[in-house]
């Protein structure tokens, strides 16, 4: 028989050979009774827990019970980089958003200041220099808003710094002199930006030097010294700023027209202020004639030369012992 | 039990829409030949045991994704079957030989007739061995597991005329090994009078 009668015929074992190889499937691999009856218990048991649970596995058939994942365990790191971007361009968003709102004008403004005033120091003296950091920033914020053009930033800001060198009125000693000092130099600040403000922040500018002149009044009462009482230094004036009171480059400014006093009043007083009395002048200088009186203080005795011996002693006065030996 | 191949498909549809009792009925019906297959692959009865009972398990996992598309069910699970030996196979080396399986001879045989019986399933045991590894399948999957040739071809991956000729050849080798020799019994038939 060849291969295709072979492919094509249903080949038989015979009777005898087929009884041969059934006798050996029965005696060495057919099932036991025992062994059906526990393959079946254990593959219906699975159909059932199937039936129940349609996720059920093999694995859960084998006694697995599934392990309670950690919070975040299947997160792959590209998940998780996705995620941190987020978070980072939502608070920077948000960051934004907040800072923007709490510039000078925005609604978050004034409770930034108020947190601002709340976080300053209870040492006088350090209270008084971190008020006029306040004092400072808000005039800076006042000077950009009016270059933006920002009325309303503008009107806030200088609200804001009326407020903060009101506080300033309660400094006595060196303090006051650093506080006085700033607020003239804030009022030369305001001076120069009144020039070129807008219409809107007239009103705030004028509010703030008509009280910068105020503060500066009361500082130098509040010191025992009348304001520009010969520490009228250049520095006070325009310490390498331009500006400064009553210089040129200001007077023809509305907000100096307004308030010529202001502007003329710390300039004059330094020159107007005399020299003090001469009580000093003894002390530095001694008179050159005292060594000559009689009735004053004999001058120091001179020690005499060893070269010259004959030298004799002065008049009235005996000659000492050492000197009488021969 | 012995029952038709609609009853099958309407037995693994039901078995496939969730129905223990239906896939009960299958096991029932496929584990003897299951078994007996797993058995002369591997040899060691716990083994057998174990990997049947697996084979049932892995089928109820995946018959939701069966579909027939002409491959009988029987075919189908046997390639399951096949697949489970062969993963047990790559993993275990220390398979026992058919000679030490116990046998189960019957109560009633007395020590002559199970030591003739030992001596004849010896040689049963030889002869297989004997037979090229297809051949060998081929005879396992036909004679002891109890499908047709189409469904051999589709459990081997070869074609059926493939398996028709692999079986002649098993046949006449284990006749000659055997020496059993009844030719006028043993002529070839047309294809499709048997299953």
């Amino acid at each position: 028989m060849n291969e295709d009668e072979m492919a094509i015929a249903e080949p038989l074992a015979g009777e005898e050979l087929e009884r041969t190889l059934g006798r050996y499937a029965r005696v060495r691999l057919d099932p036991s009774q025992a062994q059906r009856r526990r393959a079946r218990s254990a593959v219906m048991e699975e159909a059932w827990r199937r039936r129940i649970d349609p996720t059920g596995s093999v694995a859960a058939a084998a006694g697995y019970r599934p392990v309670r994942r950690a919070l975040f365990a299947g997160w792959t790191t590209r998940r998780i980089a996705t995620s941190l971007s987020a978070a980072v361009l939502v608070g920077l968003m948000f960051g934004s958003s907040v800072f923007a709102a709490s510039r000078a004008g925005g609604p978050l403004y004034e409770s930034r200041i108020a947190l601002e005033s709340l976080a300053l120091p209870s040492d006088p003296s350090a209270r008084i220099d971190a008020e006029l950091a306040q004092a400072q920033s808000r005039l800076a914020e006042a000077v950009e808003a009016t270059g933006r053009g920002d009325d309303r930033a503008a009107v806030a800001a200088l609200d804001a710094y009326n407020t903060a060198i009101d506080r300033l009125t309660v400094a006595g000693g060196p303090s006051a002199d650093r506080a006085r000092e700033a607020v003239r130099f804030h009022r030369s600040v305001l001076l120069e930006v009144a020039a070129g403000a807008p219409a809107g922040a007239a009103g705030g500018l004028e509010r703030a030097l008509e009280n910068s002149n105020r503060v500066i009044e009361s500082l130098g009462n509040g010191n025992g010294t009348p304001a520009g009482n010969g520490k009228g230094t250049p520095g006070a004036n325009g310490n390498g700023t331009p500006g400064g009171n009553g210089t040129p480059g200001l007077k023809p400014t509305p907000a100096a027209t307004d308030e010529p006093d202001a502007t003329t009043e710390p300039t004059a007083k330094p020159g107007k202020t005399p020299a003090p009395d001469a009580t000093a002048r003894p002390g530095k200088t001694p008179d050159p004639d005292a060594t000559t009186k009689p009735g004053k203080t004999p001058p120091p005795r001179k020690t005499p030369d060893p070269g010259r011996p004959d030298v004799t002693p002065d008049r009235g006065q005996k000659p000492a012992p050492s000197d009488a030996r021969p | 039990m012995t029952i038709d191949d609609g009853a099958i498909e309407r037995l693994v549809a039901a078995a496939q829409q969730g129905d223990p009792e239906a896939f009960g009925a299958l096991f029932d019906h496929y584990y003897g030949p299951v078994h007996r297959y797993v058995a002369a692959r591997v040899g060691r009865p716990s083994d057998a045991e174990d990997l049947a009972q697996l084979v049932f398990v892995k089928a109820l996992e995946a018959l939701p994704r069966y579909e027939s598309r002409g491959i009988p069910f029987g075919g189908w699970l046997f390639r399951l079957a096949r697949n489970v030996v062969i993963d047990h196979t790559r993993t275990r080396r220390d398979h026992a030989t058919l000679d030490l399986v116990a046998e189960r001879a019957d109560q009633d045989d007395g020590p002559d007739e199970l030591a003739v019986l030992r001596q004849e399933m010896d040689s049963v045991a030889l002869a297989l061995r004997r037979l090229t590894p297809e051949q060998r399948e081929a005879i396992e999957l036909r004679f002891f597991a109890g499908l047709s040739a189409r469904e051999t071809a589709e459990v081997m991956g070869r074609q059926e005329g493939t398996v028709r000729g692999l079986q002649f050849r098993a046949i006449a080798a284990l006749r000659r090994d055997l020496g059993i020799e009844d030719p006028a019994n043993a002529l070839p038939r047309v294809a499709g009078t048997t299953r």
